[in-house]
């Protein structure tokens, strides 16, 4: 029993000093990168990072996925012939938001297309009712320049979609990146196409 | 009132008459009713200036195999006139969806002239555009002959999204 207790007074006291010595050590590296982030938001970023997306044999799970993501679709279209008022357009901020909470099932590559799509639907009306810092921050990350995207014309519509949102929030170097990026996302598609 | 006939040696009619009736005898060729139809550009072995040709059959299924022959070669040249159709719509699409990007960008751009990040960024989109109209146009040009009704001549400016 005190063996035991001897124990655990140790290891708590080496977790102790090991936090207290992590956190000196992370408080540096905090500053560091906050200093390395604010250098690099003063300039475009068009790093472009690329993947295809192979189509695959739905499973059931993922033919399901489809369908809802489809009927979240034709949900928000549905609304689009009445007047566009307040109402409208936060039911098909709602379908939209739903959407993108519907869960991915495993094996559906093409489900990252379908997200981005949702994701640039609901981005747009963001912007459209004047919120685009919202749309910012739903699409930043999706599309972020350390990260790859889908090789695709949703990926293109997006990161456009994420240069206008940006221009409006007057983050300049994520509007030019982003466009920079789209520009060269379309280029290779044009080069495909030839 | 008078008017005056010209009158011709009886002889002389009767000889026209007999050489008129001879020169048809000849021209027709009693045969060409019942000479089946070839098609041209293939090879035909008889002699005489009737149609070059392979002959083809004049029968109910022969005809009907040569209809659905042809069907199929008109079915397959549409295919290929319409995905060239395609492909220069989507090289035009993306044409205008760059150089309508680029025109984005390079407004951002004029806003920070001394930063060469963003100019790089500018000059390079300004090329990407050039180089996207010239493939449009050119596939246009390429396919123009190919097809009558090709698509849009010019890139087409659609949408902001591409």
């Amino acid at each position: 029993m005190s063996s035991n207790c001897t124990y655990v007074a140790t290891l708590a006291a080496l977790l102790g000093l090991a936090v207290v010595g992590c956190d000196d050590n992370a408080g540096s590296q905090a500053e560091v990168a906050g200093v390395v982030e604010a250098e690099e938001a003063s300039t475009p970023d068009a790093r472009l990072q690329t993947h295809e997306i192979v189509p695959s044999t739905p499973t059931a799970d993922g033919l399901a996925y489809i369908r809802a993501v489809a009927a979240i679709h034709a949900e928000a279209d549905a609304p689009a012939d009445a007047p566009a008022d307040a109402e409208g357009s936060a039911q098909r901020v709602a379908a939209l938001q739903r959407g993108l909470a519907l869960p991915v099932p495993e094996g559906l590559p093409e489900a990252e297309i379908l997200r981005l799509g949702l994701a640039t639907r609901l981005a747009s009306a963001w912007i459209e009712g004047g919120e685009a810092q919202r749309a910012q921050d739903l699409l930043a990350p999706m599309l972020a320049p350390s990260r790859s995207v889908p090789l695709d014309r949703s990926s293109a519509e997006a990161l456009v979609l994420l240069g206008d949102a940006a221009t409006r929030t007057g983050d300049d170097a994520l509007a030019a990146g982003s466009y920079g990026r789209s520009i060269r996302m379309m280029s290779i598609l044009r080069q495909e196409l030839e | 009132m008078m008017t005056r006939v010209v009158s011709l040696p009886r002889t002389s009619v009767l000889a026209g008459v007999l050489w008129g009736v001879v020169a048809v005898t000849t021209g027709c060729d009693s045969q060409a009713g019942a000479r089946p139809t070839v098609t041209p550009g293939t090879q035909d072995t008889r002699e005489g200036a009737g149609p070059v040709g392979v002959q083809e059959g004049d029968s109910v299924p022969e005809l009907q195999e040569r209809l659905e022959r042809l069907s199929g070669e008109q079915a397959a040249r549409m295919d290929d006139a319409m995905d060239d159709t395609q492909a220069c719509h989507d090289l035009c699409s993306l044409s205008a969806s760059i150089c309508e990007v680029q025109v984005k960008l390079c407004d951002i751009a004029d806003r920070h002239p001394q930063e060469g990040s963003y100019q790089e960024l500018c000059r390079e989109a300004q090329q990407e555009c050039q180089e996207a109209q010239t493939s449009c146009e050119g596939c246009v040009g390429e396919h123009a002959g190919d097809t009558a009704d090709a698509p849009a001549t010019q890139p087409a400016p659609e949408s902001v999204n591409p």
